[in-house]
């Protein structure tokens, strides 16, 4: 596996990219190098490191399928490592230094476009407990520093979409007009028959380019419950197969839930923007994710022409004709740090989208906590409908 | 001789009126007590009536804490409208009564009576006790037995008492009479309130970050070629509305000039 390694110039320790500096940092002699620097330098490296895995991959009789693990040696201290097929950017378990497997992300891999980080991992950890402090049923001890120590910044691969579109619709809008003459209500209801037709623009529509359970993420939580060598029987099998699905699901909602990300400031893409943090490359292709990009657009149209509709009380659709004029896709690496925490038995997946700090997954509760506090609720509920009684008596 | 006697006649059944009026007057009774008042203007209770109905008349207060009122009146009055109204305002509010007691008038001249509660007694008249105390009253009227109607109405303030009065309850007691007749209202307002709080809160944690990840309006952008709206037909519903006006309750129970009750 051909591997590769951001060095200092000055020192030659490894360079990490710095979200605070949007820079590289070295750890070790404190230089701070700007991107466009770094991938300069590292340039003419990447595509050599590009060709080498194109050429290993040729060579292979039995290349590696996607899902199993694969063996790298790392760079820095000749350890072999173990990945899953889909990490493009990690850590060695070892020495602990940046590593970044190029070859997973080049050829058809390639990523369009990378968002760098912008939170830090303290910053990002800063942000996960001052949402804490505002949950008050979290579990005692819960919102602790070391808890969250683990959290793990994680390119995540995502196909972005944009469309226009020619689109016409006709509805149906009613407008009610109410008045009273002595013990009388009138209700005039006047019906129109609306028709609207336009040019769309839908941009930056996107769905996650992770299928299966091949990410940092799925691995740690499988660790917990069950691994593939622990299938020995159908009823093994089965158990294994539902719980992929479930975790495939939490992925899927994990990687929508984090979102919105500003795409504008979004980066034509290099490999050195991957150091020091791990990435995943896609697999999912763009005939894979249509369906749904499709379904989304389809909705989406329908909605921004039924809002040119106004002044009506209500509006029925009556039909609506679509047709895409253009089409634009593209392949993105989204910055989320992620980590799971296993609460009573069960993995609870936490992401914070690494833009905005918008946190996302499931919290757990304190059921004892929180009944209390309801049932203070209901007491003053209690209270005030009787005031509220006792005035209107 | 015989102008004489004629003249003595005349002086003797002159003296004899005048001896039989002043037997009539001497009957006249009236007595004011913080327990009860019996005013026979109308001469209808003899002494062994009186004796009788003080008796009663005392337990009867005894028993509500009002002061009970019997008023004989023979006074040929026209009274336009509520006969409850008139003898409130002239004969209750002329005199030296307690503010919580309960009234009984026959008129035999004007063949009709009324009786009435001022104070917090009045709490204890309502259209149904009235409709059922006002043919007993009619009866004693009728059939000229005011002992015993008189002493049936002592008896009625004590059940109309021991029945209790829910609005007088409402007012001196809001607290008791919401616990006591909505309870189950605010339990339930309370539960619902209580469920929500859990409900919400237990989805928010359960939910946290899910919504709002694509903002279709900063994302998109609409040109209209083509647009028409054009109007198909009309048509107009329409639906009488119900007013409180039409449920007005019946004059027995109306209030005016402080007091409740009937004309019977």
């Amino acid at each position: 596996m051909a591997t590769l390694n951001y060095d200092c110039p000055a020192c030659g320790g490894p360079l990490k990219f710095n979200p605070d500096k949007q820079k590289f940092s070295c750890e070790y002699c404190l230089s701070d190098f700007d991107t466009k620097e770094i991938q300069q330098l590292y340039a003419a490296q990447e595509q050599k490191k590009e060709q080498e895995e194109i050429d290993e991959q040729e060579a292979q009789a039995n290349p590696s399928a996607d899902g199993e693990a694969v063996i790298y040696t790392c760079p820095t201290c000749g350890a072999e490592v173990m990945t899953s097929a889909t990490t493009a950017a990690t850590h060695c378990f070892y020495c602990n230094n940046p590593v970044v497997l190029g070859g997973r992300l080049s050829g058809e891999n390639t990523p369009d476009k990378v968002l760098p980080f912008v939170l830090t991992k303290e910053k990002a950890i800063g942000k996960f407990l001052e949402m804490c402090k505002k949950r008050h049923f979290l579990p005692n001890g819960f919102a602790s520093k070391e808890r969250f120590e683990k959290f793990s910044g994680v390119y995540f691969p995502y196909w972005y979409v944009d469309q226009q579109k020619e689109a016409e619709m006709v509805a149906t809008a009613k407008k009610r007009r109410v008045w009273r003459s002595g013990n009388t209500e009138y209700t005039e209801t006047s019906i129109y028959s609306v028709g609207r037709r336009g040019s769309l623009v839908i941009k930056n529509v996107s769905e996650s380019a992770l299928g299966s359970d091949n990410d940092n993420m799925m691995k740690e939580s499988q660790k917990e419950h069950m691994d593939v060598k622990d299938i020995k029987t159908q009823a093994d099998k089965a158990k294994f197969d539902a719980l992929k699905k479930q975790q495939t699901k939490q992925l899927n909602e994990m990687l929508s839930g984090v979102h919105p990300f500003d795409v504008s400031k979004m980066q034509p893409f290099a490999m050195s923007y991957l150091s020091g943090f791990t990435a995943e490359k896609r697999d999912l292709t763009k005939e894979d994710v249509r369906p749904a990009i499709d379904s989304r657009m389809h909705d989406y149209a329908q909605q921004l022409l039924k809002d040119t509709i106004k002044g009506y009380d209500s509006v029925s659709v009556d039909s609506f004709d679509e047709k895409t004029e253009l089409e634009s896709w593209s392949y993105a690496l989204l910055p989320v740090w992620v980590t799971t925490y296993k609460f009573k038995d069960e993995i609870m997946p936490f992401a914070i989208n690494g833009q905005s700090g918008k946190t996302y997954g499931r919290l757990p509760l304190n059921p004892a906590k929180l009944a209390v506090f309801s049932m203070i609720v209901a007491a003053a509920a209690f209270g005030l409908s009787l005031l509220g009684g006792m005035l209107l008596l | 001789m015989m102008r004489k006697n004629i003249s003595r006649l005349s002086a003797l059944a002159l003296a004899l009126l005048l001896i039989c009026s002043s037997t009539v007057l001497c009957f006249a009774f009236s007595e004011v007590t913080p327990q009860y008042a019996i005013v026979d203007d109308a001469n209808l209770f003899s002494e062994q009536d009186v004796a009788t109905l003080k008796a009663r008349l005392a337990e009867a207060n005894a028993e509500t804490g009002w002061q009970i009122i019997i008023h004989t009146d023979a006074t040929n009055i026209d009274i336009d409208g509520s006969r409850r109204k008139y003898y409130t305002k002239n004969f209750y509010k002329t005199g030296n009564f307690e503010e919580d007691a309960a009234v009984l008038v026959f008129n035999p001249t004007i063949d009709g009576g009324t009786f009435f509660g001022t104070g917090d007694a009045q709490y204890y008249f309502n259209d149904s006790r009235d409709d059922k105390l006002k043919p007993i009253m009619r009866s004693a009227l009728d059939s000229k037995t005011y002992l015993d109607g008189a002493c049936r109405f002592a008896d009625k303030m004590v059940e109309f008492h021991d029945q209790g009065s829910p609005e007088l309850e409402k007012k001196n007691n809001k607290l008791g009479y919401a616990l006591k007749h909505y309870w189950w209202v605010f339990t339930l307002i309370a539960i619902v309130a209580g469920a929500a709080t859990y409900g919400i809160t237990a989805g928010k944690y359960k939910y946290n970050g899910r919504f709002n990840t694509y903002d279709l309006k900063s994302n998109s952008n609409t040109t209209l070629t083509d647009e028409y709206d054009n109007f198909v037909t009309k048509h107009v519903s329409t639906r009488t509305i119900q007013t409180s006006s039409g449920s007005s309750s019946s004059g027995g129970s109306s209030s005016g000039g402080g007091s409740r009750g009937a004309d019977f």
